[in-house]
């Protein structure tokens, strides 16, 4: 059969395995081992070896090869088109025409992801992404398509389907978690309606349900979905959270918003994670109140603040301790960029307040990386003058308080060795192995420095860190545990160790 | 199949994304798809839309005008078409994989969305691309006026 093969072929696997060209159906008479073959080397990302391919098909055959040939001389004429079929391998012809709907699918979700704000609420971008994924998604991978004695695809197929499922259900979870916060609740009243349809016991999700529904003015429904849900949950034998009744007497007494407080939506998976917040809230918090009483010209108490203000110069110093430890092994960018990155803010932090004690003065003088400066020293440059120049960058404060002067003062010209030991002996810091070293980062608050630690630990094959690296497989984080499972994997392919 | 963080590792190592934090970069690193292709593959055509830019992972790729046969080789780690991210012009040349290719493919839509929705994304670039016009211009050739004393000679020659 000859095909045209500037039509284009349109492969439809959520849901079930259908195949059109140009809208039509097409494929009629071609072997189900041959759709299984072009869906395979069409999702694939690259050239199939042809063994790989007829192990795939016919597992543990003596003449799997041979068969592959004889299919592959059957199903030219649907092939060909499409595929490079070589002696050695198959892939997808890169100029043919060919739309695939999981292809799509996995584009659309890596656009949510790639949006997503850490910190705030998921954008329009990220949402309209998200809901063209949702939209996509019309059932499992190749839902009804089995493929008898090829227990290798079947493998294959059960593990896409679980991939594509869980992130479809990462997305449905983030638009209800986004509808929750934002205007709309009947698009999120779908989405919780599906995810209950997939878990009818989560009920937090339950809950999320009973919320939207009483924001769309469906009172009624939302409290006849209550009960709906303490009958599935009297089914298994479950008595529902506490949190449950007390968000239905709000809605029931008419204060459905009231009842917010009670949905504990951090049981709702998102992609973004709120790891600094926190610490900015209570520094701009800070700041604020200072400026309040220096524009009232109140006098400030400085002790408090010369408190606060050696607190963040223990954090820097420790900050270059960590810093320094950690140059042996900076060979890693990503590290090295992440950790000026925080000794930066610190700084940044420590300027600002110094500003705000001492207004006028430009106290902090954060200069480029001064060439052949291997180490951290602390220099002296008059009597409340110091300079700390390090490999990576130089620092000049000027200290007028006398207090943060006797702290520095016996750091005064010391070696980058004899700095560690001296902050280390000050601060309780200590020096530790590399492996103890990535580990502490490996649990740090900051999701991203704990990715770049978890992908360091991988490529240096610590695998006495497995372990760890095993905990971090559940991390909230979708960047850290997909990080940790790479990481885990190439853990257990270190030469020597068993899996 | 490269992780994330590994996709970020070689986007740092592009002159493009040399001054966006790495952390900006791993959203470029979701959209950005791997793909390979095997030895003698064309995967960019003359007169295609610049719908996407590539980045070499592993292997060499051949640059190729029609009629005028190879004019460049390029290897990993190195860029291709990076500026159809922003003009969308029509391909120049072919680009055919010279050995087994890997490259992470981002398209031009994608990047447009990210950088609308990224600031530091796409202050990062265009901190670069400031840069990169600053030393073109830095290094554009004297003005061909002469200088008095050589007018005076060749006036009286």
């Amino acid at each position: 059969m000859t095909l045209l093969a500037t039509e284009r072929l349109e492969i439809h696997t959520l849901g079930g395995l259908r195949l059109a060209r140009a809208g039509v159906p097409w494929g009629g008479g071609m072997p189900a081992r041959a759709q299984a073959l072009l869906v395979y080397v069409v999702c694939g990302r690259g050239p199939q070896a042809r063994a790989a391919l007829a192990a795939l098909l016919w597992a543990d055959d003596a003449i799997a090869a041979a068969r592959l040939d004889a299919l592959l001389a059957e199903a030219r004429g649907f092939l060909e088109p499409y595929l490079q079929i070589t002696p050695g391998a198959l892939a997808l012809d890169p100029a043919a025409p060919v739309r695939v709907d999981v292809t799509e699918l996995d584009h659309r979700l890596a656009l949510a992801r790639a949006l997503a704000r850490r910190d705030a609420a998921a954008t329009s971008d990220e949402v309209a992404a998200l809901e063209r994924a949702a939209a996509l998604y019309g059932g499992p991978f190749l839902g009804g398509f089995t493929l008898a004695d090829a227990p290798g695809f079947s493998a294959w197929q059960q593990r896409e389907q679980r991939r594509l499922d869980g992130a479809v259900v990462e997305a449905l979870r983030r638009l209800v978690a986004h509808s929750l916060t934002g205007s709309d609740p009947f698009v999120g009243i779908r989405y919780a309606r599906q995810l209950l349809d997939r878990d009818p016991l989560d009920e937090a999700l339950h809950r999320a349900l009973i919320l939207l529904l009483a924001r769309a003015g469906q009172r009624a429904a939302a409290l006849a979905h209550w009960d709906r849900c303490v009958r599935l949950l009297a089914e298994q034998g479950r008595t529902p959270d506490p949190a449950g009744a007390d968000l239905v007497a709000w809605v029931r007494a008419g204060y459905a918003e009231q009842g917010a407080r009670y949905l504990v939506t951090s049981a709702l998976p998102s992609f973004a994670e709120v790891p600094t917040a926190v610490e900015a809230e209570a520094d701009g918090r800070i700041f604020t109140a200072l400026r309040h009483l220096r524009a009232a010209a109140l006098p400030v108490d400085t002790a408090p603040l010369g408190t606060l203000l050696l607190g963040e110069i223990r954090a820097a110093y420790t900050a270059v301790v960590v810093y320094a430890d950690l140059l042996p092994d900076g060979s890693d960018p990503l590290l090295r960029e992440t950790l000026d990155r925080q000794w930066q803010q610190t700084l940044n932090r420590i300027g600002l307040l110094l500003d705000l004690l001492y207004p006028g003065r430009d106290p902090l003088d954060l200069r480029r990386p001064l060439p052949g400066t291997e180490e951290a020293t602390l220099l002296p440059a008059g009597s409340a003058q110091f300079s700390i120049q390090h490999s990576a960058f130089s620092i000049d404060l000027a200290l007028p308080d006398p207090f943060v002067a006797r702290l520095l003062r016996p750091l005064v010209a010391a070696p980058a060795a004899d700095l560690v030991a001296l902050a280390a002996t000050r601060f309780g810091v200590a020096r530790r192995p590399l492996g103890a070293r990535l580990a502490d980062l490996a649990g740090a608050p900051d999701p991203w420095l704990r990715a770049c630690a978890l992908f360091r630990i991988g490529e240096l094959h610590l695998v006495e860190l497995r372990d760890l690296v095993r905990g971090a497989l559940l991390a909230d984080d979708a960047l850290v545990r997909e990080t940790a499972q790479h990481t885990y994997q190439a853990l257990a392919d270190a030469p020597g160790e068993a899996t | 199949m490269l992780s994330t963080m590994a996709k970020v590792r070689i986007l740092r190592q592009m002159d493009l994304f040399a001054e966006v934090a790495a952390e900006e970069l791993a959203q470029v690193a979701y959209v950005a798809h791997e793909m390979a292709f095997a030895p003698g593959t064309r995967f960019i055509a003359l007169g295609d839309p610049g719908d996407a830019v590539y980045i070499i992972v592993d292997g060499a790729v051949e640059i190729v005008v029609p009629g005028s046969g190879t004019v460049a080789r390029r290897a990993a780690p190195t860029i291709l078409g990076e500026m159809a991210l922003f003009t969308g012009k029509p391909r120049a040349a072919d680009c055919i994989a010279a050995t087994p290719l890997t490259v992470l493919r981002i398209s031009q839509e994608d990047f447009r969305t990210l950088l609308t929705a990224k600031p530091g994304l796409a202050y990062g670039i265009i901190r670069v691309l400031a840069a990169r016009l600053d030393e073109r211009n830095t290094a554009a050739p004297p003005t061909s006026v002469p200088a008095p004393t050589a007018r005076r000679e060749s006036a009286g020659a």
